[in-house]
């Protein structure tokens, strides 16, 4: 354990030394609608602002768009200067500028725009039914109550918080898509999702006297949850467009919207010391919570996923092998080679999301178990190739003192091969489980929330990349030096009871 | 002439091919209970691959292979019953690296329920015993030298009681000052009138032990005899030349 306290001492210094670095920012000079042209202009995936400046994308002046999947992370890219300016929906502008040293944004908007819930195509029943809702909500007051508890004046914001009133919810239950990194429209308090939408969806849902189950994933997905059946509702912002029409419907709107821009400028607020920065970051809210929380979850998708695999991957071995010496199993074995020609050809994170949206797309399934399967599913097809080149590496003689003995093809394997080919294809299975933990750093791409995911919450709600990523990147380098560590250990005692030749 | 009875194994037209090459190109033979047969002949002659067919470790191409009775090529004889009778001992020894040395010999015989472990432990102490690698038994392979692990493989296959025991090339990765140990203990199986057949290079051995002495060139028996006559009045003029270089 001196290694890894070494190792963590010296990963702490060069990147106290690196973030001090790049301080080199260029000039605002973006002033107005007119200077996008020409300039590189940062939008979040998928928002209509995304939609908006693909106009300029590629013109005679040389406009660049960066598209982020988040607008924390467009925002910290424009106070590092990698941007000019970030277009983008007014509120989460407002909280960005607030939260955030050294930006402004300009008095020209750019849009104006409705938003409205998504409901899936088929679902008129449910439209209808919110509509109502809507129309009455809007008549009672409940709709500016909401809005002016989050964006209203100094004097009325948090003073109308709504409150989920007591009704009979046995007209079923509303899953609800949204991308809670949106401010004030959705994001996470107190490992809660709350926000102007969730609380309208609450509202509607105590209306109809339903249930609200909310799902968070990421925000270009939001639409496709929808679309596919996967959540029934999207609330996230959603701005009213023709293009999103093709796949959804929309409710009428509930609120009207700005797009707006961010640029360098304005007053330099003092930073914040490191202190502060860590209290922000991890104490305040208990937001260490989200890493917690996270780390159990890495864990038990990591852990379950390495059985699978396991399993799956040694039967699909024997397969194969079992297919290449004795010929016969030609389907199975068919079938192995194109399970492994897929998974290995294709990305984990494809391949994730194709398990959530389309093989699941229907049925209400725990995302950890989706994630699970996939990883599981993953990881075997790496596991067979090793443990295929395992036992390929055990002398035929072996095979053959065995079988001469009398030994079925099963005893044999079972007794004599498959015991040392483990024993030679360790370093390799470990390796495995290693880049498959990382590995799972993706799930938050189906709202799962991870350890990564975890940084990433944290991120949206303090506009902080430094301090959550560096947590993040050691609490998995911890994971990975204590396992390899385990493994050495594990290594060596199946050695020490016998001497190579 | 020999009685029906006392034939152990017998081949018919035994062809065996590798892609074109074809190495085995129609042996016919008979082994008899008892008997202990030494293969000769240059590399290449097709010798191992002619041992290795006699328990279907190469399946024949064509041909037949009858043991105590059974043509073991048909599809529908049980090849693991057959090969419990038929031992087989290695060039390259082929013990278990998993396993201790007592492991090595009890495998097989608790395995396939010939035995029960507290029998096949009474059995491998006793063989170790005869071959006085008692002290070996908890240790594993890797820690034995040449010779002995060759005579741990050779009390491996005895532990199965079988009615024959193939030998391939037994001696030929050993250390000279170990091939001695070897041969001893197989001269003394030889003795006690276990069937063996050898594929060896060791004409010392083939001309004192063996009943019999095949000599193999081109895929084909060219030659066999009684080991004082084969050796001193070859007829086949291959065969001269090798024992020429041989001898």
């Amino acid at each position: 354990m001196k290694k890894l306290t070494k190792v963590l001492l010296v990963l702490a210094a060069s990147i106290l030394m690196l973030a001090g670095c790049g301080n080199d920012i260029p000039e605002n000079k973006v002033f107005g609608v007119d200077d996008l042209e020409g300039s590189v202009i940062g939008v979040q995936l998928g928002t209509t602002g995304d939609i908006y400046v693909t106009d300029y994308e590629g013109d005679a002046a040389g406009t660049v768009v960066e598209r982020y999947n988040k607008g924390t992370d467009a925002i910290q890219a424009l106070k590092q200067g990698k941007i000019d300016c970030v277009l983008i929906d007014e509120q989460p502008a407002i909280q960005y500028v607030a939260l955030n040293s050294g930006l402004t944004i300009l008095d020209e908007e750019f849009a104006l725009e409705d938003y409205a819930f998504a409901v899936g195509k088929e679902n008129d029943a449910l439209l209808n039914s919110m509509n109502d809702a809507l129309e009455k909500l809007k008549a009672n007051g409940t709709l500016d109550d909401i809005n002016e508890n989050y964006i209203g004046s100094d004097e009325v914001k948090g003073t109308k918080p709504y409150q989920k009133r007591e009704v009979d919810r046995s007209n079923g239950t509303i899953v609800v898509a949204t991308n809670a990194a949106f401010k004030p429209y959705e994001y996470y308090e107190n490992g809660e999702i709350v926000g102007i939408d969730i609380d309208i969806m609450q509202a509607i849902c105590d209306e109809l006297g339903m249930e609200m189950v909310i799902e968070d994933m990421e925000f270009d997905s939001v639409i496709t949850a929808v679309a596919s059946g996967k959540a029934d509702v999207g609330a996230s912002g959603l701005t009213v467009t023709e293009e999103r029409k093709k796949n959804i419907n929309f409710t009428t709107s509930y609120t009207t919207a700005k797009q707006v821009i961010i640029v360098r400028g304005g007053e330099e607020k003092a930073t914040a010391s490191l202190a502060e920065k860590f209290h922000s970051n991890f104490i305040e809210d208990s937001r260490y919570m989200y890493l917690v929380k996270g780390f159990f979850n890495t864990l038990i998708i990591t852990i379950f996923a390495v059985i699978i695999g396991i399993i799956l991957g040694f039967i699909i071995a024997i397969i194969r092998t079992s297919h290449d010496r004795n010929g016969g199993l030609t389907i199975l074995n068919a079938i192995c080679k194109v399970y492994l020609t897929i998974i290995r050809g294709t990305p984990a994170m494809v391949q994730l999301l194709i398990i959530y949206y389309v093989i699941f797309a229907s049925t209400s399934i725990n995302k950890l178990v989706v994630a699970i399967i996939a990883f599981g599913i993953n990881s075997a097809a790496y596991v067979a190739e090793v443990v295929r080149s395992g036992i390929m590496a055990v002398d035929q003689g072996q095979f053959e003192a065995g079988r001469s003995l009398g030994l079925t093809y099963n005893q044999t394997m079972r007794f004599i091969i498959l015991p040392q080919a483990v024993k030679n294809i360790l370093p390799a299975l470990c390796n495995e489980f290693i880049s498959l933990l990382k590995e799972t750093s993706i799930s938050g791409y189906i709202g799962l929330a991870d350890l990564t995911k975890g940084g990433d919450i944290i991120r949206s709600v303090t506009f902080d990349a430094f301090m959550p990523l560096i947590a993040v990147a050691i609490v998995y380098l911890v994971i990975v030096m204590l396992l390899t560590h385990g493994m050495n250990k594990l290594e060596r005692s199946l050695r020490s009871n016998e001497r190579d030749e | 002439m020999k009685e029906m009875s006392d034939i152990i194994l017998e081949v018919k037209d035994l062809h065996k091919t590798f892609g074109k090459q074809e190495v085995l190109k129609g042996i016919n033979t008979t082994i008899s209970r008892g008997e202990v047969v030494a293969i000769i002949g240059p590399s290449g002659c097709g010798k191992s691959t002619f041992l290795r067919t006699l328990n279907l470790l190469e399946v024949p191409t064509k041909g037949q292979v009858i043991f105590e009775g059974t043509d073991i090529t048909e599809s529908k004889v049980d090849i693991n019953q057959i090969r419990e009778k038929i031992g087989m001992v290695f060039q390259h020894f082929n013990l278990f690296p998993n396993m201790t040395i007592k492991e090595n010999i009890m495998l097989a015989p608790v395995q396939l329920g010939k035995m029960t472990k507290e029998d096949a432990d009474k059995k491998a102490t006793q063989l170790l015993e005869r071959i006085g690698l008692s002290d070996k038994a908890d240790m594993y392979p890797p820690m034995l030298s040449g010779g002995q692990k060759q005579r741990v493989a050779i009390v491996r296959s005895l532990a199965m009681n079988p009615d024959i025991i193939l030998f391939d090339e037994p001696t030929s990765a050993l250390d000279p000052e170990m091939v001695g140990e070897v041969l001893g203990l197989m001269k003394d199986l030889a003795t006690e009138g276990m069937t063996m057949v050898v594929v060896t290079h060791e004409m010392g051995f083939a001309r004192e032990v063996a009943n019999r002495v095949v000599f193999m060139n081109d895929g084909n028996i060219q030659e066999e005899n009684k080991p004082e006559l084969l050796f001193t009045q070859p007829q086949n003029a291959r065969l001269q030349e090798f024992l020429a270089r041989v001898l």
